[in-house]
């Protein structure tokens, strides 16, 4: 089985996006979806980058959405990880602690934490989120 | 052997000169100072003459005391109830010692304006007990490099040489030969007080040399096994240098190979001893058929012979043979033509999946990479008490599957480690599958290019032929003349390569020979061989550890259940499990603290016992500074010290506060009969104490 189905990896990936790419550490379930997917593999990690990177965000095509990223945040807020702020998934405490713990570790998520750290708290922000699936959907 | 005779030490200060001078005799020592007296520095300075100093810690001056360095200080007298303090201005030390046939004096300066403490000055006599001599001095180093080997200057190499036991060669771990160096071996003479007795050898220097502690053990009791060590160590380094060799000729013959166009066949990458009768060859390929050497020649020289005939025949009587060659050369180009069709099919089709491959190998090195993270989170969640690690539901605390796909589906997930296990798996296929894919390529290419000549040589000849038929026909084919010349080319060639080749095949054998011999050399040296004599050497020396054991009073444990462990010559527990394995433990870790400084002293006694009865290369001498640590009883210490006096042809130096008490003085001492003994405490004094007042130079009065 994929990894991508792991309770405690997914819980995990939430968290580090959390942490590194959401400013006030709150988030979106569709920015969620947008960078879970994102993070889902070397090449997909890629396209985004470049996207990102040369601003042609006309050229995104779709992003992947999945069941089990919705069942992994209710397993996170049951856990006291994450908590529903006005529509919008935010770190507890408890969640900033274990965020702190992953990235104590330097080669757990390497890849994953180069790519979020490359895009940083302020270029994918909700209204940059809002805008990409209005160009989509039209 | 090595006895030291005399020790002086001179401190000048701005007040006037402060020392200590002192004699030693063969046999028992006791240098009797309180606590704080400067009894270290006496040991400091013995050590520091002997260039020994690592064992205190450090190189040179660093290692010493402050009262060599900078400040002397004086105990109040008087009227005057302050510390005396004086500052340092040169200081040197004197060591006379003796070999027991020959004696020398080093002198070492600590302080010194012009002289670095790394020079020593060897005078070749008895500077310090008969004085009234003039003796003859050299220079000599320690420390810098060549200080253990210089021929004329390094002064452990001249020290070596007079106390009259050589030294081994061993292997350093950069595979070098080096000496096995002399400040290691004091680490088993000299035992200094802060940091010497929390272990055996406790100060041993680093000098990058492996196992150090057992190569001494070996070194002193002169075991058969040192060599043996040495001899193991030196043939990994020979086998080392035979596999580079081996590769640098398997390169070079790589490369010959491929200049004449085909491939190695029996060559094995690594050493091995190659059987006389399966020489490797080399399989050449032309056109659709494969060759060795000799064949390929062969058939060229047939070739050319038959050339060399039809020379000077002109073309009008030949014709009709002509007409057929070029019939003949056609179909074979048309025939090569197909065959390299599908050959290069072939590779094109094998590169596809190579590549394919090369994609799912990565994939499954991503997979494996978020597997092992997932693994990481799994041990944090656990760490950081998160249910879902643990499997439980957070909000019903029932088990949860470790799965976020719908429970419809009825999945059974793999565990972590075996979803990763399974993936480790298929990347050793993969990559099994395509190390194997490349050599088939490989050898499609070599047929492939091999070919490809074939089908442009029979083209030019083609040409040729053409050429001749439209030609004056009483000349002689031009392609006849042509085709000698590119044969004879060919010939030469190939028999330059094949000599080549011969030649270093030739090595290659003797690189196996040079193999075997060294394989044959490592059975002989292999195993947990241990000679007869080594064996009585070991049992020896466990008989009077434990015997003295018993005699100082130890108790942690029965002595008849201790051993000298056969690895490391340190001393173990032996237990018996439950299960019926028996078990050796390090004696530190069952041991009061107490009973492991009995165990040091019973240890270093041992192997100077041993060494003296079985010729081993000990220096006979020991010098223990405070030996009663840890609140070992004066009882024990009375026993120690006892034992001491036995060994009348040693130097034996203890230097000892007692406690500071009188009674406990006697109490250990009372029965000794034969010691040398040097109280400083009896009278209260410090070791280094003013010698010399400076007298300040009379003050000139001018009268007018």
């Amino acid at each position: 089985m994929s990894v991508d189905y792991r309770p405690m990896y997914k819980i995990g990936l939430v968290t580090l996006i959390l942490d590194m790419v959401s400013s006030g550490g709150k988030s979106s379930l569709n920015k969620l979806h947008f960078f879970v997917w994102s993070l889902k593999s070397a090449k997909n990690r890629e396209y985004i980058k470049q996207i990102i990177d040369s601003n042609r965000t006309e050229d995104i095509v779709s992003w992947g959405v999945e069941p089990a990223l919705n069942k992994a945040l209710l397993l996170g807020v049951a856990e006291g990880l994450f908590q529903l702020q006005n529509g919008k998934y935010a770190l507890t405490q408890r969640g900033k602690q274990f965020a702190g713990t992953i990235q104590q570790d330097k080669t757990l998520f390497a890849p994953e934490k180069q790519f979020l750290a490359a895009i940083g708290k302020r270029t994918v922000t909700e209204k940059f989120m809002s805008d990409l699936t209005q160009k989509i959907s039209s | 052997m090595l006895h030291i005779n005399a020790i002086k030490i001179v401190i000048h200060t701005n007040t006037g000169t402060f020392g200590r001078s002192l004699t030693l005799k063969t046999g028992l020592n006791i240098i009797r100072a309180n606590n704080t007296s400067g009894k270290s520095s006496l040991f400091g300075a013995m050590v520091y003459g002997l260039g020994f100093e690592e064992l205190l810690g450090s190189r040179n001056d660093r290692a010493l005391q402050s009262v060599f360095k900078s400040i002397v200080k004086e105990a109040p007298t008087g009227l005057n109830q302050e510390v005396q303090q004086s500052t340092v201005l040169q200081s040197e030390i004197y060591l006379e010692i003796s070999n027991g046939k020959d004696s020398i004096t080093t002198k070492r300066y600590v302080v010194n304006d012009k002289i670095k403490p790394q020079a020593v000055e060897v005078y070749f006599g008895k500077l310090l007990t008969e004085p009234d001599h003039v003796y003859a001095f050299n220079y000599m180093y320690l420390h810098d490099k060549g200080g253990a080997s210089n021929e004329e200057i390094g002064f452990h190499r001249y020290l070596e040489e007079f106390i009259g036991h050589p030294l081994p060669e061993i292997i350093n771990q950069e595979g070098k030969r080096v000496k096995l160096y002399l400040p290691l071996i004091a680490a088993a003479h000299f035992i200094e007080q802060k940091a010497g007795w929390s272990d055996f050898y406790a100060n041993i220097p680093y000098y990058g040399i492996r196992d150090t502690s057992s190569k001494v053990f070996e070194y002193i009791l002169n075991l058969d096994v040192f060599d043996l060590a040495a001899r193991r160590q030196e043939l990994q380094v020979i086998f080392r240098d035979l596999e580079e060799r081996w590769k640098a000729l398997s390169d070079h013959l790589q490369t010959l190979i491929t200049r004449v166009g085909g491939e190695l066949v029996g060559f094995p990458l690594v050493p091995v001893i190659l059987s006389r009768d399966q020489r490797p060859f080399v399989r050449l390929r032309r056109a659709d058929k494969v060759y060795t050497f000799s064949d390929l020649i062969q058939s060229l020289s047939d070739e050319l012979q038959q050339i060399q005939t039809q020379l000077d025949v002109p073309i009008n009587q030949n014709l009709e043979r002509m007409q057929r060659a070029v019939q003949l050369l056609k179909e074979e180009t048309e025939r090569y033509d197909v065959l390299y069709e599908n050959l290069s099919s072939d590779i094109t089709q094998e590169k596809e999946r190579h590549r394919q491959y090369s994609i799912q190998l990565d994939n499954v090195m991503e997979d494996i990479g978020k597997n092992k993270d997932a693994q990481k989170l799994e041990s944090l969640g656990l760490t950081s008490n998160l249910q879902v690690a643990q499997g439980i539901c957070p909000t019903c605390s029932q088990t949860i599957p470790d799965t976020l796909l719908p429970e419809k589906l009825h999945i059974h997930p793999m565990r972590l480690d075996e979803n990763l296990a399974y993936l480790e798996a298929q990347k050793k296929m993969i990559e099994a599958f395509m190390a194997n894919l490349k050599e088939i390529i490989l050898e499609k290419e070599t047929r492939l290019s091999a070919l490809e000549e074939a089908i442009q040589r029979n083209r030019r000849r083609i040409r040729s032929y053409k050429k001749d038929l439209l030609s004056d026909d009483r000349l002689p084919s031009e392609e006849v003349i042509e085709r000698k010349v590119i044969v004879e080319r060919e010939l030469t060639f190939l028999r330059k390569a094949q000599e080549e080749m011969d030649q270093r095949l030739g090595s290659l054998y003797s690189l196996s020979d040079e193999f075997q011999v060294a394989k044959a050399r490592e059975v002989n040296v292999s195993g947990n061989y241990m000679s007869l004599a080594d064996a009585s050497k070991i049992t020896a020396f466990e008989d009077i550890f434990k015997s003295l054991l018993q005699s100082f009073g130890f108790t942690s444990k029965p002595v008849s259940t201790i051993r000298i462990s056969t690895e490391k010559y340190t001393p173990v527990y032996e237990i018996t499990q439950e299960n019926g394995v028996r078990r050796q433990v390090d004696i530190r870790f069952e041991s009061s603290a107490s009973d492991f400084i009995r165990a040091q002293w019973a240890y270093y006694t041992s192997l100077l016992a041993t060494s003296n009865a079985k010729s081993g290369n000990h220096f006979g001498l020991l010098a223990f500074d405070e030996p009663q640590q840890q609140s070992a009883s004066t009882q024990s210490l009375k026993a120690f010290l006892e034992n001491l006096e036995t060994y009348r042809d040693s130097q034996t130096i203890v230097f000892a506060s007692f406690q500071n008490s009188q009674e406990d003085f006697i109490e250990a001492t009372k029965d000794l009969s034969n010691v040398y003994l040097v109280d400083y405490a009896a009278t209260n004094e410090l070791v280094i104490k003013r010698v010399d007042p400076l007298v300040p130079p009379p003050v000139e009065i001018v009268s007018l």
